[in-house]
C-alpha cells in the first residue's frame, strides 16, 4: 500500500481542488483530509458520515468552586491570563500547561482531557473517506492529522486497497510535519507568484532534503506569469525534483468548488486534461515502485 | 462560504470587532450577502474577479500601485475599518 500527499506550502493554490480531481481518478484508493483546521474536502465530496468519534488532543484546567478558597495563586501563575477574577478558567485562554493545578494550596484545580475535535470514516462517491474537524481556536493540529492518517491506512489494510491520497495541512508547521512523516511520495502544489516561490522553497527543503521523501510539484495557473513558472523548473531540476506537470489558470477552479464537485467532473476542458495527465504521471510511478 | 463561518467564529469567541470583504464576488452565488445579512455582519467591500490582479500579485506588486480604478473603493474600506475600530 502507497501513501501520496499533497501540499502546498502557500494557501489558495488549487491543493483541495487538485486532490478531489484525483479522488475522482484514482482506483482503489481512501482518502484523507488531513487538513483539519480549515477541512474542505468534503465540500466537494460529500462524505456520508459512517464513524464519529472525539478527539482529545490536551488537557485543559477546571477549577472546584467548591473547594476554592480564592486565594489567587493561580491567577499569579497563570501565564496566560486564563483565569477569570472570580475562579473560572478560560477554555481558548488556556494552554493546559498545569502549572496551577501544581500550585494551589488546597488541590481544587483539577486537569481534564479536553474534548477538541471529531475525527470520521466515512463514505464517498468515489470510495472511503477519512476526516476530522478541529473545533474553533482549538490545537493539537498535528496530533489529529496523525489520527487521520493512521485510522486511513488501517482502512485501506483492512479493505485491500493499494493507496492513500492525503490533502495535506497548509504551512511548513507542525501539521505538515505530521502529514509528511513516512509517506510515500509527496505533491506539491505550487503557483507562480513570488509567495508561491518563496513558500514552494521552504517546503520543499523539508520535504525533500530533510525527510528525503521523493517529491514532485505542479504549478498551478502557470500561465499568470510564465518568468516566475521558468524559474521553478530550473528550481526542481536543481533540486532533483520531478516537475508533474503544470495547470493553466482558469476560473473552472473557482466555479467547481461553488458547485461542490471536482474540477475534473465539472470540466471536460483542457485543465481538467492537465490535472489527468499529472495524475497518470505519479500513479505510473506509485505502481512501479519507484518510491519505497 | 464554509471557512467564512469558521473564521467568524473565531473572531467571535475572541470578542474582536470584524467585517467581511468579498474577492471573486461577480464568480459566486449571493449567499455570502444573506449570510452577513443575517448575522448583521458589515460587508465592508466586493471586488470582481480581474485576472490584472493575479498577475500584479504575482510580481510581487500590490495592485492598487498599478490600477489606480482600485484605490477609490480601498480607501474607502480603509475609512470604514477605522470607524469601526473607533466605534
Amino acid at each position: 500500500m502507497k501513501e501520496l500527499t499533497i501540499i502546498s506550502g502557500k494557501g489558495g493554490t488549487g491543493k483541495t481542488s487538485i486532490t478531489g480531481s484525483f479522488a475522482a481518478l484514482a482506483k482503489n484508493k481512501v482518502l484523507a483530509d488531513c487538513d483539519v483546521d480549515a477541512a474542505d474536502l468534503h465540500l466537494i465530496l460529500w462524505p456520508e458520515i459512517k464513524k464519529r468519534e472525539e478527539f482529545t488532543g490536551g488537557k485543559i484546567a477546571y477549577i472546584n468552586n467548591d473547594m476554592c478558597t480564592s486565594c489567587g495563586k493561580c491567577v499569579e501563575v497563570c501565564q496566560f491570563d486564563a483565569i477569570s477574577e472570580d475562579y473560572v478558567v478560560d477554555p481558548v485562554s488556556c494552554e493546559g500547561c498545569s502549572v496551577c493545578v501544581h500550585f494551589c494550596p488546597v488541590d481544587a484545580i483539577e486537569f481534564n482531557p479536553a474534548v477538541n475535535g471529531e475525527w470520521y470514516i466515512s463514505d464517498t462517491r468515489f470510495g472511503p473517506m477519512v476526516h476530522a474537524r478541529l473545533g474553533i481556536a482549538e490545537e493539537n493540529s498535528g496530533k489529529l492529522v496523525s489520527i487521520v492518517r493512521q485510522q486511513a491506512k488501517n482502512l485501506a489494510e483492512q479493505q485491500g486497497l493499494d493507496l492513500v491520497i492525503v490533502d495535506g495541512a497548509p504551512g511548513v508547521g507542525c501539521p505538515v510535519i505530521s502529514s509528511l512523516t513516512g509517506t510515500n511520495a509527496v505533491l506539491i502544489v505550487t503557483e507562480p507568484t513570488l509567495s508561491g516561490m518563496h513558500d514552494l522553497k521552504r517546503v520543499a527543503s523539508l520535504a525533500n532534503d530533510h525527510f528525503k521523501i521523493p517529491t514532485y510539484v505542479c504549478v498551478n495557473k502557470f500561465d499568470l506569469n510564465t518568468k516566475l513558472t521558468d524559474q521553478v523548473e530550473v528550481y526542481c531540476r536543481e533540486h532533483d525534483i520531478v516537475l508533474a506537470g503544470k495547470i493553466r489558470y482558469d476560473t473552472i477552479f473557482t466555479e467547481a468548488m461553488i458547485h461542490e464537485k471536482t474540477v475534473v467532473e465539472y470540466s471536460d476542458g483542457e485543465v481538467s486534461k492537465e490535472i489527468q495527465a499529472i495524475w497518470e504521471r505519479l500513479s505510473a510511478d506509485l505502481i512501479s515502485n519507484k518510491n519505497k | 462560504m464554509h471557512d467564512l463561518k469558521l473564521a467568524v467564529e473565531m473572531v467571535r469567541i475572541l470578542n474582536i470587532p470584524f467585517g467581511v470583504v468579498v474577492n471573486r464576488a461577480d464568480i459566486g452565488d449571493n449567499e455570502v450577502d444573506k449570510y452577513c445579512e443575517s448575522e448583521k455582519i458589515p460587508l465592508l467591500m466586493k471586488l470582481n474577479h480581474d485576472r490584472k490582479i493575479a498577475e500584479a500579485y504575482s510580481e510581487g506588486t500590490p495592485f492598487t500601485l498599478v490600477f489606480t480604478e482600485y484605490r477609490e473603493k480601498f480607501k474607502q474600506l480603509y475609512q470604514k475599518i477605522q470607524r469601526r475600530v473607533e466605534l
